[in-house]
């Protein structure tokens, strides 16, 4: 091999091995180490590395370690699916009209940058935004109160299900804004056009050209928004009350703190990254299927 | 004909208008209420002040995590773009097996919930005896803000006019020549980019800080305590304040990237 | 433009650079493991406390007096402590503030150092009455008392006109939806005493059967969907109070004081079954950093004036009757300072569980509704 080759192969690994090593070291190890510990069991002091099955078995069946997690799981999952219809409901024609409606180049972009900028400004401050609006001192009631819509202020607002859901969407709404805003722009306009020279109205081209056409970010956002909104565990225990607070990721949660069973929240904890990853593939099937469509 | 798109015209931005209400209106209710004289939010607002703002600068417990914040941020933010931009070119100028792979594994931290890199960082330092603190913060934050800076700079360097560095190499310039002086500052507007991106997100992150911190806190994480804690005002003047910084950082970014 | 765009990225590199070498100049004097002068002595003193434990009303002038910097991390339950304490260890904390629960827990597991009673000031002055043997191995004694205090009832006067008899308001359907209980295996024990199951032995409690577990599930789950939230710190019970989200709670004296600080009205009471209550002791960590600082912590803490101190930051009753002498008379009656004997008599402080996993699995399932 001749010196420039080798220098050259040099440089391949040169430049990519420190991205290639620190994703390994601490991303493709952790995990893996996470998923050895799920199957260790859980001693008085230290972890025990005798291999068991009883971690998985209990998350779904229950035994007398303690009681199972897969009905919270579901539940978890049911409002998880609830998040991402609405804030598909809600992004969809947001998009549509920022597209569609607004003329001016200039104005899509400043709506589209307002609909991005909630994104990467502080989880925080949004959850906890719900929370002094929805409380019982907070100001929607008093805002009711003071239109005379009522005189004593509703209990119902803070602390449901409810309360997690909407502060949920909120946070959530933007994931899929995105990728649904992305795909729509790219529909040519002259299909539309085409369209309506055929004489279609206006839903029916929506039926049939824009929903199909934008699927592809429909399903990206959806996944990111209900992959995301299921590990959360911070809004549930800022704005839920009993069991809206106690979510998936909380009783992960709890496995590392008061309940002190890693090995057990190692489990769940492989279990929810399984169901992730299977989505990611399912949807990333759906989307390679319309994406074809479009060409 | 006409009168029935000003109709769906018009509907649709009265649906627009609504929904982006519903997004911001939030946003402007902390904001506001920053301003709020009484400590408790009612509705309208009694009296204002900028008392919160005071309390806020004068709280000792919460400027110090703001020290550790803007600390962990930095650091991370330096080493996320050594390891994205080197990651990133690597990636461009040549293909080796499990490329794809790699592409897949650096987006997801991005994609898993928080508590599951967190947990999973806190078992694996546990393992290899790295104590909870700032340095395990770290190296969690550096990790999932690669994912904020490779992909950006890969997409960068693909819109790049490959001529240049043929034309670099064919001139003599060695490797690392051609790198540091063709083709970074060629890309110095996506490194920037990210490097603002990920320094607003390291800034805002708290689950996978949440296992890994210990004794010390975090901006995010001091401020979370406070929320529930019933110290309430004053986390709205401290988040109005992070709100119009990281507003900056995003609009600059923006503005940067766009930039050709 | 594009000398805007240059000098916009040299001042943000400079400032990252600058922030960073900023952050490894301060981090390396606030690291957690702190530094020893040559000159001898700590200089800091790291501590895992409840709540209100290194309040700064007391903290700040420690630190003025000793130029020790006190830093504080604040654990929620008997568990949470156990969860931090196996993870941090004695790299990261020097003094512990364990309850009665998990205070023999910790000594049977030497996950505390000995105490040199030579080297605790106050040891002498410390009531008898509250030097319980569950800190006490081999001889040695491992805790030292701090602060004790009831978990009772706490109910809005303004919203709650008579005072009430018996934990079973939180079945009343007339405060559905507007109580709160502590996020913790304790509500358990207040089962029991409804039970009557303490009566004549205040352990029954703490060793309750599988029988009486799975009954006071039972019980709780039917109030679980009453329940608006489930406090984890006294700080979330005082916000609770404060934003008129509850009117009835079980919770700690602190939470009475933080609140009616803000001008609110609310009061307390022991019912008739009787209430649990726990005994702080201060312990230091095995392999502790900071010996020296911790002891000195300790000796602040416990004398009369730090006691006074620590007793009007929290409303918790002291365990140094000197103190009284600096505690003002509305204070020593709050907290009972001076009716020591009559008070303790009604609480049944907390004591290790021994099926621990089995309580705290019963009371996940209640908050999760499973």
């Amino acid at each position: 091999m001749s010196t420039k080759r080798k220098m050259f192969h040099f440089l391949r690994y040169g430049i990519l091995a420190p991205s290639c090593i620190w994703l390994i070291v601490f991303l493709v190890i952790p995990y893996f180490n996470l998923f050895l510990y799920s199957f260790w069991k859980n001693g008085a002091f230290k972890v025990e590395k005798t291999f068991t099955l009883n971690n998985y078995i209990r998350f779904f069946a229950g035994d007398s370690s303690g009681s199972g997690h897969v009905m919270i799981l579901l539940q978890t999952l049911r409002t998880s699916l609830i998040v991402t219809v609405i804030a598909i409901i809600i992004s969809f024609p947001l998009a549509y009209f920022i597209i569609y409606a607004v003329k001016k180049a200039r104005s899509k972009k400043i709506l589209y940058m307002m609909t991005i900028i909630p994104l990467w400004v502080s989880y925080i401050m949004r959850a906890y935004a719900w929370k002094i609006i929805l409380g019982t001192n907070g100001i929607l009631n008093s805002f009711l109160i003071w239109l005379g819509v009522t005189s004593k202020p509703l209990d119902i607002f803070l602390y449901s299900d409810a309360s997690v859901i909407i502060a949920m969407v909120h946070i959530y709404t933007p994931y899929v804004m995105m990728p649904i805003y992305t795909s729509l722009e790219q529909i040519p306009h002259s299909l539309i056009e085409a369209s309506r020279d055929l004489g279609c109205g206006g839903a029916r081209t929506l039926g049939k050209i824009i929903i199909p056409l934008s699927l592809p970010g429909i399903v990206t956002g959806a996944t990111y928004a209900f992959a995301l909104s299921m590990g959360d565990f911070l809004a549930p225990s800022l704005l839920g009350g009993t069991t809206s607070s106690t979510k998936i990721a909380n009783i992960v949660q709890m496995q590392f703190g008061t309940s002190d069973n890693w090995p057990y929240g190692a489990a769940m904890g492989m279990i929810i990254l399984v169901f992730v990853i299977v989505l990611m593939e399912i949807t990333g099937k759906i989307e390679k299927h319309y994406a074809n469509l479009n060409g | 004909m006409i009168k029935r798109k000003h109709l769906s015209t018009g509907v649709l931005t009265v649906i627009g208008i609504l929904i982006l209400l519903f997004m911001y209106i939030p946003i402007i209710v902390v904001v506001l209420y920053a301003f709020n004289a009484d400590s408790v939010n009612y509705f309208p607002m009694r009296g204002a002040s900028f008392k919160w703002f005071a309390k806020m600068a004068a709280d000792d417990d919460l400027i110090r995590s703001l020290e550790h914040s803007l600390v962990i941020a930095g650091i991370s933010t330096g080493v996320a773009c050594v390891l994205g931009v080197t990651g990133g070119y690597g990636m461009y100028r040549f293909d080796f097996p499990g490329k794809s792979f790699m592409n897949k594994l650096v987006m997801l931290p991005l994609i898993l919930p928080g508590i599951l890199t967190g947990v999973a960082l806190l078992t694996f330092y546990q393992a290899v005896g790295i104590h909870q603190g700032m340095m395990a913060v770290i190296l969690g934050h550096s990790t999932f803000l690669i994912a904020t800076v490779l992909p950006q700079v890969y997409s960068r360097l693909q819109q790049l006019d490959g001529n240049i560095i043929e034309a670099a190499e064919d001139l003599g310039a060695t490797s690392s020549q051609t790198f540091f002086h063709v083709v970074l500052p060629n890309i110095q507007t996506a490194i920037i980019s990210s490097a603002l991106l990920s320094f607003t997100l390291s800034m805002d992150e708290i689950p996978v800080t949440y296992f890994l911190n210990g004794i010390f806190s975090t901006l995010p994480i001091q401020i979370w305590g406070m929320t529930r804690n019933g110290i309430t005002p004053e986390v709205n003047a401290i988040s109005s304040l992070i709100f119009i910084i990281s507003l900056a950082a995003i609009l600059i970014s923006n503005m940067l990237s766009k930039e050709d | 433009m594009k000398k805007i765009r240059k000098r916009l990225i040299v001042a943000v590199t400079a400032f990252s650079l600058a922030i960073s070498m900023a952050g490894c100049g301060s981090s390396s004097q606030n690291s957690a493991s702190g530094s020893s002068s040559k000159s001898g002595g700590d200089k800091v003193v790291n501590l895992l406390t409840w709540e209100g434990y290194a309040d700064s009303s007391f903290a700040d002038k420690f630190e003025k007096k000793t130029g020790i910097k006190v830093n504080a991390t604040y654990f929620n339950t008997s568990d949470d402590l156990a969860a931090k304490l196996k993870a941090g260890g004695g790299d990261t904390y020097d003094v512990i503030s364990p309850s009665g629960d998990m205070a023999g827990y910790i000594v049977q597991n030497d996950m505390a150092e000995p105490l040199d009673l030579n080297k605790l000031e106050n040891w002498s002055d410390i009531s008898d009455s509250v030097k319980l043997s569950d800190v006490e191995k081999d001889g040695k004694t491992y805790g030292c008392p701090y602060l004790w205090g009831p978990d009772y009832l706490i109910y809005d006067a303004d919203v709650v006109k008579e005072e009430p008899t018996s934990w079973d308001i939180f079945w009343d359907p007339k405060y559905s939806g507007r109580i709160s209980l502590y996020d913790d295996i304790s509500n358990i024990y207040m089962i029991g005493q409804m039970e009557g199951l303490d009566k004549d032995d205040p352990s029954a409690i703490y060793n309750m059967s599988t029988d009486q577990l799975e009954d006071a599930k039972e019980k709780l789950s039917k109030i679980n969907g009453s329940v608006r939230k489930y406090w984890t710190t006294a700080g979330e019970l005082t916000d609770l109070f404060a934003n008129k989200e509850v009117d009835v709670a079980v919770g700690w004296p602190i939470t009475v004081k933080n609140v009616n600080d803000q001008g609110r009205n609310l009061k307390w009471t022991i019912p008739k079954e009787g209430c649990t209550g726990w005994m702080d002791r201060l312990m230091i960590v095995k392999g502790a950093k900071h010996v020296d600082a911790a002891y000195k912590w300790i000796n602040y803490v416990t004398s009369p004036e730090g006691q006074a101190l620590s007793s009007a930051a929290t409303y918790y009753t002291v365990v140094n009757p000197k103190a009284l002498d600096y505690m003002d008379d509305d204070l020593i009656a709050t907290t009972n300072a001076d009716s020591l004997d009559e008070f303790f008599s009604k609480i049944n402080f907390w004591q290790y569980v021994k099926n621990r996993d089995q309580y705290n699995d019963i009371w996940v399932s209640v908050k999760s509704g499973t």
